[in-house]
């Protein structure tokens, strides 16, 4: 109960950040959807300059086969293999860096932990907050762009859940890089690397997953790539499973449970 | 998460002549740095406990060893017979950080709920009493208050649930004069109700005025241990800054009994005496004395006595990368 106390006072300091990063969700998402009905009638020109770029640039996109034409191909090239997870990634990792060792640092978690509450219980409450912060944002996003689709026809012949699939994957997608952020910051109390690790996660993960197509070294890591476990199938047509839900929120779990494990253990820096 | 029960703590005060605070044999090394070496200090119930020293002394870190922030490195730092890692006994500790920092986007009324929800319901009256009496607008944001105004809401958390044991780590730095009085009296009246109060200052007449005892901390050692009343002997140097309507040469001065040293230029003239101030009064009456003005007692001179008179035999020279 403290832990949940804990989390709920962080949204409520938050909750204005929280609802401008929903709203502009909110218009990047409206903006996503007004755009398509021009690439889709301009078919043919986008698919042969796709046709023209080396084949790391296309698996960049996450483009998995699909056309870029095809609403599932325009999503998860313009949103789910870059932006639309790298926005939330912003979001999440500099709130996970904050949860303990940004409040460390600028003194504001002595006083919480003064009171009767369990080291490990603020940083699971915290933790909890930013897991929910990141999802309430995510929702935002998909139900604005669930709401617009069908004027712009970006759901043809996409599942009935198809969105829903997809904020599910983002969601664990992101899990992954702020659970490392939170556990590196919980087991030193230091803002900085926290971020590094974090960040530093997303950027070879991405170029790992990139890069696959073209050299042999990369294609040997990719398993491990948390872009990989996204973009493998296409987020949008697909269920959420075990690689790209079950997986990285089960990695999620065990980097949350080890940080806050030293975290108990540890000296606080002052 | 962390919802396990727990047996909720006994409402008595502990024995008298059970500490309430027991540290014995602290040590506490950062890296090469000792910054708290062998320290050995009791507080007990109903007691305040002043616990003096510069910055770097050491106060700090034997205040946040004590509430578990810090494992120490040797020896061990008690709270009512347990670790204040314990929750039931966090429970009954107030703790007031040296420097207050709390989330600047809340309203003063929203972080003491959050705060008093945390110790499991606090008297609203009793957070309301606090706030009139340092005078204190719960509306206003963190974040907008002056220092002196943040500092107050630090007591207000500290004094709220009414703890058996009070950690004050420079409770007063940065309230007006009025104020400073104001949580003097919140600290004896806890004092009288029987809490154990450790409170750390670098100003002397502040600790004076509230301790019953006083250890002075430098470099991690305690080099004096003692009531208020035997302090005072060592605190009985003075430094006043007279002002007079025409010159006054130094002679004037120099020869009244605990004179120590005066410095005139022209107008103006300071002296510093030891022990009573009596007999220069007296002959300043006879003076065109304008305006008087004493230094507050500074540590620094406080280490003069020490060294000078006692020979604590610590070694008084800094040492480098001294950190608190």
């Amino acid at each position: 109960m403290d832990g949940l106390r804990v989390g709920w006072q962080v949204l409520k300091e938050r909750r204005r950040a929280l609802l401008w990063w929903s709203i502009g969700i909110a218009l990047l998402m409206v903006l996503m959807g007004a755009v398509y009905p021009s690439v889709r009638d301009s078919g043919d020109v986008f698919e042969e300059y796709l046709d023209q770029l080396p084949e790391a640039m296309v698996e960049a996109f996450g483009l998995a086969g699909a056309s870029i034409t095809s609403p599932e191909g325009y999503l998860v090239s313009q949103l789910y293999s870059n932006m639309y997870v790298i926005v939330l990634l912003v979001l999440g990792l500099g709130w996970a860096a904050w949860a303990i060792a940004g409040s460390e640092s600028d003194g504001t978690l002595e006083l919480v932990l003064a009171n009767p509450v369990r080291r490990a219980a603020v940083a699971l409450g915290r933790v909890l907050a930013v897991a929910a912060a990141i999802m309430l944002v995510n929702l935002v996003g998909h139900v604005v762009l669930a709401a617009y689709a069908p004027s712009v026809g970006l759901d043809e012949g996409l599942p009935t859940w198809a969105f829903a699939y997809a904020a599910l994957a983002s969601f664990a997608f992101v899990a992954v890089h702020v659970a490392a952020t939170f556990a590196v910051g919980a087991a030193t109390g230091r803002k900085g690397w926290a971020i590094g690790v974090g960040a530093g996660l997303a950027l070879v993960g991405f170029l790992v997953n990139a890069m696959a197509g073209v050299a042999e070294v990369f294609e040997r890591f990719r398993d491990w790539s948390p872009w990989y476990w996204l973009l493998r199938e296409n987020p949008v047509t697909t269920a959420p499973g075990w690689v790209n839900v079950g997986l990285p929120l089960a990695v999620s779990v065990l980097l949350v449970v080890a940080g806050t494990w030293v975290f108990h253990h540890r000296d606080l820096a002052g | 998460m962390a919802s396990t029960a727990l047996p909720s703590p006994a409402p008595t005060l502990p024995v008298a002549g059970d500490p309430v605070i027991a540290i014995a044999g602290l040590t506490k090394r950062f890296g090469r740095l000792t910054a708290v070496d062998h320290l050995d200090l009791r507080v007990e119930p109903g007691e305040v406990y002043g616990l003096l020293g510069p910055n770097g002394a050491g106060k700090t870190t034997t205040i946040r060893t004590l509430l578990g922030y810090l494992e120490p490195t040797a020896g061990s730092a008690r709270v009512l017979g347990g670790s204040a890692r314990d929750r039931a006994i966090r429970r009954r500790i107030g703790y007031l950080p040296g420097d207050l920092r709390l989330e600047g986007r809340m309203k003063v009324a929203s972080i003491l709920d959050f705060y008093a929800d945390l110790r499991g319901g606090v008297d609203r009256r009793r957070i309301d009493g606090l706030c009139e009496q340092l005078q204190l607008d719960p509306s206003r944001p963190f974040g907008q208050l002056s220092k002196g105004n943040r500092q107050k809401v630090g007591v207000v958390q500290a004094f709220m649930h009414e703890p058996d044991v009070l950690v004050l780590d420079e409770p007063t730095s940065g309230l007006d004069p009025l104020m400073q009085r104001e949580v003097l009296s919140l600290v004896r009246e806890r004092r009288d109700a029987g809490a154990a109060v450790l409170f750390s200052s670098h100003l002397i007449f502040e600790v004076e005025e509230v301790a019953d005892r006083v250890g002075i901390l430098r470099q991690g050692h305690k080099v004096v241990e003692d009531t208020v009343g035997g302090l005072q002997v060592l605190t009985a140097r003075q430094s006043l800054h007279l002002r007079f309507t025409e010159p006054v040469p130094a002679s004037a001065l120099a020869g009244v009994p605990g004179v120590e040293s005066v410095q005139a230029e022209r107008t103006r003239v300071a002296v510093v005496v030891r022990g009573s101030v009596a007999p220069l009064v007296r002959a300043l009456a006879d003076l065109p004395i304008e305006h008087i003005a004493a230094d507050p007692i500074l540590l620094d001179d406080l280490f003069y006595g020490i060294y000078d008179g006692q020979g604590a035999g610590a070694d008084p020279r800094p040492r480098e990368g001294e950190e608190a």
